[in-house]
């Protein structure tokens, strides 16, 4: 009797945490595993996207991938913007974390100030900075006398994509931030007094006790910057469209190019698993690198 | 201690009138949008960075007109808290199981979703359209809230996994042994104690969908459905060189997030520490 109440009870445990898990899993299988199974077929195929007909052309595709000068530049272009985005953006979020968890009257105020700024989107940030590098700050480069900010730094070929970074740093470095000050909350209080007590100078501090500390922090922001960096697209569409010239069309504008502008959604769709590699390459990579640097931390 | 800090003092007085000129300066862009908003064109043209010298809110009058701002800001706010409403309650019950109940299928599920953070929305976007043209939700807001929902599942299990992994056990053994269903324990326990994640989901999804561009302006076509940042988009393409009637309409735009977010603020610092650091 009793076991086959307990058998019973088990079952009926089993059941209900599997429906808790069913719509999660149908969502997510729906709209994001089955269109990504989806798109490995339509990427074997020279799909216009609109009419009806299609024809298999197997790797086709691929191979004219391989030899696509726009698509290597796309490619190149994507990795300047990410690595620069990645790395200003974690340092400047970084300082202000640092900064803002020190004692300052103001602190909560600034903070909200920076953060607000996140809740614009991307979209409208091409906008302003689209105004910002037209305006003021052409102003402010005939003043100081940079050439590159005088002259509208978005027509400038090397800088443009630059430029477009900054503007999405800005965007975004508050919600890197606010990452970093959940870490700086976990560290413990008393082995920073204890450093002070002992008279370690701040820059010490911050760098043999606070950045060891935050590894899980920098591991989380590193890997989520740098994915965001791969995939962005509403800054850039806003603020250059991909010009002047090509010099700042990245992957996302190239697939939004070949499937809804060329009409080639195959062939689009195949740019798309190359990203979608290049970003399973790039995340695996820093995981395994910034795993192992917190593993020594600890 | 005590000597070090008034020692300190003048130090940190300095570093932190840094700062609020620091911050200041990062705002500057945003002093922008909020002054040209209420200028008018010949203020413009004299100096971009003064001070508006009366508040022309005729500017805000004209482009709440203009872009139809109740009724695009209300498909906004159906389409962006449905999803994220979605999202957070579809996730923390696929992760209460996942943290809790320990078995190989548990283990695969929860790689199994985490992968889905790396696949980007451009690769699928063919099939994903494809799709809601099957099920005749193309130009329609559902369609719309359903894809959200699922793009929005990899993320929301990732953190919410973290946090219940750090729950005590005690509470739920507890629980289990009133003779509490799987049912009670999720409803009861489980899902108040989700609050300070389901707020840092809430606030960064809400921002996410409520500010996305790419999928709303592939899927809605008729202006009647269109979200805040479509009628951006046209208002761009409509008054880019009028930027005092564009920023108001901007100004109008961020005014109900900023709200949303400055209200949910304290938790999301908690929710993030709890849920992506520690888990």
């Amino acid at each position: 009797m009793l076991t086959s109440k307990l058998t019973n009870r088990r079952f009926k445990d089993r059941v209900q945490f599997s429906s808790l898990l069913l719509p999660a899993v149908i969502f997510y299988c729906a709209f994001v595993i089955v269109p990504l199974l989806g798109a490995f077929f339509y990427s074997a195929t020279d799909w216009d996207g609109k009419t009806g007909g299609f024809h298999l052309i197997g790797l086709k595709n691929y191979a004219g991938l391989m030899s696509d000068a726009y698509v290597w530049h796309t490619l190149g272009a994507t990795m300047k913007y990410t690595v620069a985005v990645t790395v200003f953006q974690n340092a400047l979020a970084l300082f202000l974390a640092v900064a803002l968890d020190q004692s300052l009257k103001t602190k909560h105020l600034l903070r909200t100030l920076i953060f607000i700024i996140c809740t614009l989107s991307p979209l409208i940030t091409g906008y302003i900075w689209s105004f910002m590098y037209s305006d003021p700050l052409m102003t402010l480069g005939r003043f100081l006398g940079i050439d590159v900010l005088a002259n509208n730094i978005l027509g400038s070929r090397p800088f443009a994509i630059y430029a477009a970074a900054f503007a999405s740093i800005w965007r975004s470095a508050g919600w890197t931030m606010v990452i970093y000050l959940a870490g700086l909350q976990i560290i413990p209080k008393d082995l920073v007094e204890a450093a002070s007590v002992d008279g370690v100078n701040a820059w010490q501090k911050l760098r043999s006790i606070t950045i060891p500390l935050l590894a899980p922090a920098i591991t989380v922001n590193i890997v989520l910057t740098f994915e965001r960096g791969l995939k962005d697209f509403d800054t850039i569409f806003a603020l250059t469209g991909g010009g002047p010239g090509d010099s700042t069309s990245i992957i996302a504008l190239s697939i939004y190019r070949e499937t809804f502008f060329f009409s080639r959604a195959g062939y689009g769709t195949a740019v798309g698993i190359l990203l979608f590699i290049l970003i399973i390459i790039c995340t695996l990579i820093q995981l395994k690198f910034l795993r192992r640097r917190e593993e020594d931390v600890s | 201690m005590l000597a070090d800090r008034i020692r300190r003092k003048p130090g940190l007085k300095l570093f932190e009138l840094f700062m609020i000129i620091f911050t200041l300066v990062y705002c500057f862009p945003f002093y922008l949008i909020v002054s040209t908003s209420m200028k008018t064109p010949p203020e413009i043209l004299m100096s971009t960075l003064a001070l508006p010298k009366t508040f022309h809110l005729q500017n805000y009058i004209d482009a709440w007109e203009a872009s139809n701002f109740p009724h695009v800001q209300l498909n906004t706010m159906i389409v962006s808290l449905t999803s994220v409403i979605g999202i957070i309650l579809i996730a923390s019950m696929a992760s209460f199981t996942i943290a809790k109940q320990a078995n190989g299928l548990n283990r695969f599920l929860y790689y199994f979703f985490l992968s889905g953070v790396m696949i980007p929305v451009y690769t699928v976007l063919v099939p994903l359209l494809q799709l809601l043209n099957n099920l005749r939700l193309m130009d329609a807001m559902p369609g719309l809230i359903l894809v959200y929902i699922g793009q929005g599942m990899p993320f929301a299990v990732f953190l919410t996994v973290g946090f219940i992994r750090g729950f005590p056990k005690e509470i739920m053994e507890a629980g289990t042994i009133d003779g509490c269903s799987v049912y009670d324990l999720f409803w009861k326990i489980v899902l108040p104690s989700l609050k300070p994640i389901m707020a840092s989901l809430f606030i960064l999804d809400l921002i996410w969908i409520w500010n996305d561009f790419l999928l709303p302006v592939l899927v809605l076509q008729n202006s009647e459905h269109f979200t805040i940042t479509l009628s951006q988009y046209a208002f761009y393409g409509e008054y880019g060189t009028k930027w005092n009637i564009a920023f108001a309409g901007y100004m109008m735009a961020i005014i109900p997030l900023a709200l949303i977010y400055a209200g949910l603020q304290k938790f999301v610092v908690k929710g993030i520490s709890a849920g992506a650091l520690k888990g």
